[in-house]
């Protein structure tokens, strides 16, 4: 009787124990409302975004859904990542509608070849599709569009989790799992294994929740956590630039995608500047006066470039050495700049999108009493607080890739097992550190341009 | 013998990834390239006019309906400025010089209020009937202009 209530004890103890080390965010996992309330709030959220996507009479700008979207959800998002890791993925409906698909399913037959194959580079070509509507199409304007993206999300999440065992859409085809992915890796939260396999046999994302050896691959959805056992995954704070990915992580479809994106916020920060209008001005004879055909070529050349520069330049750094190993450490290091930019401009988009948006939706909804304002004269402007805010991230970021540009991928290994006295000299740190610095050069000069402002 | 399987399934792959991204540009080029907006017969807009799709619409429409724009006020707080904006046709000429002006290009109100002429326009409403359905719709969004009834 004695022991009993002694094993009782010294269990509470551990449990107790267990929840102090979890942190804020640990317990959040473990919070018994946790995801499912999130889930709940944003299918709500979501079905009336979809609602006012196609209500009659809502243009594109001042519209609820685009405004929501693209002018509130897409700018915080890095900052959720930042903070929190993959946490939207966790609270993301899309996903959740796939976990019920697949909790309504049973059991189901694992993902086909094609998706647990060529999964990143599904990944990477959705990132790209994606990114080059969104600056073509003009997402951010177009109600209607937007209204079809969600939509589109949610059917694939569901059939795909209906046909196939766990989250394939979110795994191997969501853009915004891609980018959070990739990123993840500079977040200050990571997720770890606990050692305990926890509450569920399997995970919806296929990992091993004991070692969970590719943290940046798990949703968050806390699916093997539970607030009364210990066990599936634990988080813990790191900070940014501390974790080397192995080659299984980081591969070369993950380091294509980096160099995707690094393309595609070049494109979004030449589009806030008077280049943009430049480059149109030039562009629209050439394109047959069709403004998104010269916005795809502009993209697509942009992207291009980025990709055949890191490819020479790597290509010369492991001169006669196996590329492979070079040009992902390449990438890799270029991922904490581009999160920095991929931040800079979402303050600017929240600076001149957001904060006017939300303006003219109180105002229409009666809940604050206008009587006008002025915009800007100008289309371009400079806020110095914002522009120095935006140096300063643009200038962690640089200072991150700076450091994981010292980090040893293997490419002073050659393919062949020799060691070749000549190449050592090309092979190290500098291929990448020129890389980004180049980057940090022609971001720094973009965001020094006086950058767009919203009415 | 297990290199060479394991090169050629790499090559394999670089060849599919090349592929999909090829085909993702052409179907998004393909998407687009159907429904941009083509005009020809632009006037020499300023650079300012090309920084968005909807800018350079708002200005083309501006372009062809200034008799209809001299007679619809602006709603998005030009008044505070009266003695420069008058109507919504100085939101997108300077009455002044009569040169473009580049107010309208950053200003969703403007741009808006021009669309929806267009639309009125091409549904054979007269400025009269335009302007009453422009002052009907956008009386919530700020103090209009005092701009003259046609």
């Amino acid at each position: 009787m004695e022991q009993k209530i002694q094993g009782v004890t010294a269990g509470s103890f551990k449990q107790a124990e267990e929840r102090e080390r979890l942190g804020a965010f640990g317990k959040l996992l473990r919070w018994r409302l946790y995801p499912g309330l999130f889930h709940w709030l944003f299918y709500i959220a979501l079905a009336i975004l979809v609602y006012f996507a196609f209500a009659p009479g809502q243009r594109g700008e001042g519209n609820l859904a685009t405004e929501v979207v693209w002018r509130l959800w897409w700018p915080l998002l890095p900052f959720a990542l930042l903070l929190g890791g993959r946490i939207w993925c966790g609270v993301c409906p899309f996903g959740g509608a796939a976990d019920a698909a697949a909790r309504l399913a049973g059991k189901r037959p694992a993902p086909p070849s094609l998706f647990r194959k060529a999964g990143p580079w599904l990944g990477a070509s959705s990132v790209f599709a994606f990114g080059i509507s969104f600056l073509a199409l003009g997402l951010e304007a177009d109600s209607g569009a937007t209204g079809i993206i969600l939509i589109a999300m949610t059917l694939f999440a569901v059939f795909l989790s209906l046909a196939y065992r766990g989250r394939t859409f979110c795994r191997y085809l969501c853009p915004v799992g891609m980018i959070t992915r990739v990123y993840s890796f500079f977040s200050w939260t990571r997720p770890e294994g606990s050692g305990n396999r926890g509450e569920v046999k399997s995970c919806p994302v296929g990992l091993s929740t004991v070692s969970l050896r590719q943290p940046s691959q798990c949703h968050l959805c806390g699916g093997c956590t539970d607030a009364r056992t210990p066990g599936g995954i634990t988080t813990r704070f790191t900070p940014a630039g501390t974790r080397k990915p192995d080659i299984r992580e980081f591969g070369r479809a993950e380091a294509i995608l980096s160099l995707l994106l690094l393309g595609l916020m070049a494109a979004d920060s030449v589009r806030m500047t008077s280049l943009f209008a430049r480059y149109q001005q030039a562009a629209l004879p050439v394109f047959g006066y069709n403004y998104r055909l010269a916005v795809v070529a502009g993209v697509t050349a942009l992207t291009g470039m980025v990709l055949a520069v890191q490819l020479l330049i790597t290509r010369l750094g492991a001169w006669r050495q196996e590329v492979t190993p070079a040009f992902a450490g390449a990438s890799f290091a270029l991922l904490p700049l581009t999160l920095g930019v991929f931040l800079s401009l979402a303050l600017q988009h929240l600076w001149s999108g957001a904060l006017p948006s939300l303006q003219t939706i109180l105002v229409e909804s009666r809940l604050i009493d206008w009587s006008g304002h002025m915009p800007p004269a100008n289309v371009y402007f400079t806020s110095l607080p914002l522009k120095a805010i935006q140096f300063s991230m643009l200038g962690a970021g640089l200072f991150i890739s700076m450091k994981v540009t010292g980090w040893d991928f293997g490419e002073k290994k050659p393919a062949d097992g020799s060691r070749l006295a000549g190449d050592v000299r090309l092979t190290g740190a500098w291929p990448r550190r020129a890389m980004v610095l180049m980057a940090a050069a022609g971001f720094g000069f973009l965001f020094y341009l006086p950058m767009s402002g919203a009415c | 013998m297990k290199e060479t399987i394991k090169i050629s399934f790499y090559k394999r792959h670089a060849l599919f990834s090349f592929i999909i991204l090829i085909s993702a540009v052409i179907i998004a080029a393909s998407l687009v390239s159907g429904c941009g907006s083509t005009a020809e017969n632009d006037p020499a807009f300023p650079e300012f006019v090309y920084r968005s799709e909807e800018s350079l619409k708002g200005y083309r429409i501006a372009a062809a309906s200034q008799d209809i724009m001299e007679f619809v006020p602006c709603y998005c707080g030009c008044k505070q400025d009266a003695e420069k904006y008058r109507s919504l046709k100085d939101c997108f000429y300077d009455r002044k010089t009569g040169a473009f002006d580049e107010h309208a290009a950053s200003c969703t109100t403007c741009l808006d209020e021009a669309m929806d002429i267009d639309q009125f326009k091409k549904d054979g409403l007269t400025t009269a009937q335009i302007r009453e359905k422009i002052d009907t719709k956008y009386a919530e969004r700020g103090e209009p202009t005092d701009t003259p009834l046609p």
